[in-house]
């Protein structure tokens, strides 16, 4: 089984779940990935011969990407605790998250680079209480000392094979039949999709609710708003990226969010064949993987 | 305020053989037997709290019984509530201790700090928060003290409650940097 890229994100991936899709996305020389997350799966994926589009609304992924896949060496500009009041310290995100790690955080926001806020991100993930991105349960030691940790960690995930071209920004904003083409050079359409969509827990999906503040943080206020999936609006937006040209799509969905799996399943069937259905089994709920040919 | 007092729990494991007798006899749950020698050679004064009688001494002469007011009627919880409230606020002011170590679990442990608190005993300690059966034991049997005397002396393990009178907050809080220079804003 391969090693799978980390941040502590919670909840995790299922180390099968992301073998099985590496074994469908053989062959496969254009993939594209509307919705990046950490760019996991596209790590996995990665080969020299293939290009990987990718976007996500995130600033996070976009440093992951540009500071990690994408680069030859770690390149830094922390040497040490420093403090600067910015957005972190003026807004606290987080309940009980204290002058010095707002500080911190602040000062690697506005004069790390790309790699150190990759950094940054994780270890303000794990920073928080179950890493639900709540309540700051560190202080300034401990919040350092897991930067470091990652600072290590990435070093491992440095100068990946293949092409990436990561997108910050909305998926649903570029125009299909032209930015793309224009941005890769590969033509119309891609080999394989990968769609592992936003989930909506209860009224709205977790990364709009949380993940708004790590947001601001990262980018010092300056992010847009991070659009937001609900129960009504989520069927949608996925019937919407399987319009993506490609032969062949890989959904990956989850049990206990909305809309239902079983829901999600009958669109899925409206766009092309399913050829494969999977489970996985994790930590109380289930992981689905669907192939689909189109 | 000169001297430091334990609470510890009780137990349900009792000698089936006693109807009555001191409270250290019939008590003969493991637990009990190593907390209370435990605290009996770091504190100045012992109490043990039970769900029957409240805070009592360990040599009182006690009645077996079976009653867990976990488990008990909000009414009787209540009662026994009352009870325990009146002897600590009676504790507190007229026989105030310097440190109260707490030894006793989740159940009522915040109400308990709080009374203290608001009768002004602010030192208190939770020493065992946190560990499991296997670390009380070590810290029972390598003797670790559960408080320094001297940050007694200068008021350190004071507790605060926070702007809703409660004490179950600080539980999250993030542990206090250990970093003394100032902060240097860039």
């Amino acid at each position: 089984m391969a090693e799978i890229f980390r941040t502590g994100y919670v909840g995790g991936a299922v180390p099968e779940a992301i073998d099985w899709m590496v074994e469908q996305s053989e062959g496969a020389k254009t993939i594209c990935v509307p919705f990046a997350g950490i760019g996991r799966s596209i790590v996995a994926m990665a080969r020299p011969d293939t290009t990987i589009e990718s976007f996500d609304t995130q600033h996070y992924t976009k440093c992951i990407f540009e500071g990690v896949f994408r680069a030859k060496e770690a390149e830094t500009n922390v040497d040490g605790i420093h403090y600067r009041k910015g957005w972190a310290f003026e807004n606290r995100p987080y309940k009980n998250l204290d002058d010095r790690c707002a500080g911190f955080m602040d000062w690697v926001a506005q004069e790390g680079t790309l790699y150190d806020k990759a950094c940054l991100g994780s270890a303000i993930t794990r920073s928080t209480l179950m890493a639900r991105m709540m309540h700051w349960k560190s202080n300034v030691e401990q919040f350092y000392n897991r930067f470091q940790k990652q600072f290590e960690y990435n070093k491992d995930w440095l100068n990946q094979p293949g092409k990436f071209v990561h997108h910050e920004d909305n998926f649903f904003n570029w125009s299909v039949a032209t930015d793309l083409i224009t941005e890769t050079g590969v033509g119309f359409s891609y080999d394989f999709i990968e769609i592992d969509p936003p989930k909506v827990v209860n009224y709205s999906d977790t990364y709009s609710l949380r993940f708004e503040g790590f947001n601001q943080i990262l980018t010092q206020g300056v992010a847009a708003k991070l659009p937001k999936w609900n129960r009504r609006n989520a069927m949608g937006y996925m019937r919407k990226a399987l319009e993506t040209p490609a032969p062949k799509v890989v959904f990956m969905y989850v049990s206990g969010v909305f809309p239902p799996y079983e829901d999600v399943k009958k669109m899925l069937a409206t766009t092309g064949t399913i050829e494969e259905e999977r489970e996985f089994f994790h930590q109380g709920r289930t992981d689905y993987g669907l192939v689909i040919a189109r | 305020m000169t001297y430091t007092l334990a609470i510890i729990p009780c137990t349900g494991v009792k000698d089936p053989y006693m109807e009555e007798g001191p409270a250290q006899e019939i008590w003969v749950g493991a637990h009990f037997q190593y907390t209370l020698i435990y605290v009996e050679t770091f504190f100045d004064k012992v109490l043990v709290m039970s769900y029957k009688y409240g805070l009592i001494s360990p040599t009182d002469t006690i009645q077996s019984y079976d009653i867990d007011m976990r488990v008990a009627k909000p009414r009787e919880h209540i009662r026994w509530w009352y009870l325990l409230k009146a002897q600590i606020d009676k504790l507190a002011d007229e026989d105030p201790p310097a440190l109260v170590g707490l030894f006793t679990g989740n159940f009522e442990r915040d109400r308990v700090v709080r009374e203290f608190v608001k009768h002004g005993v602010d030192q208190l300690i939770v020493p065992w928060e946190g560990k499991g059966i296997g670390l009380r034991q070590q810290a029972v049997f390598d003797a670790e003290p559960p408080f320094d005397p001297e940050k007694v002396k200068r008021g350190e393990y004071k507790v605060e409650l926070n702007p809703t009178g409660s004490a179950t907050a600080n539980r999250y809080l993030p542990p206090p940097t250990k970093i003394e220079e100032p902060i240097e804003w860039e």
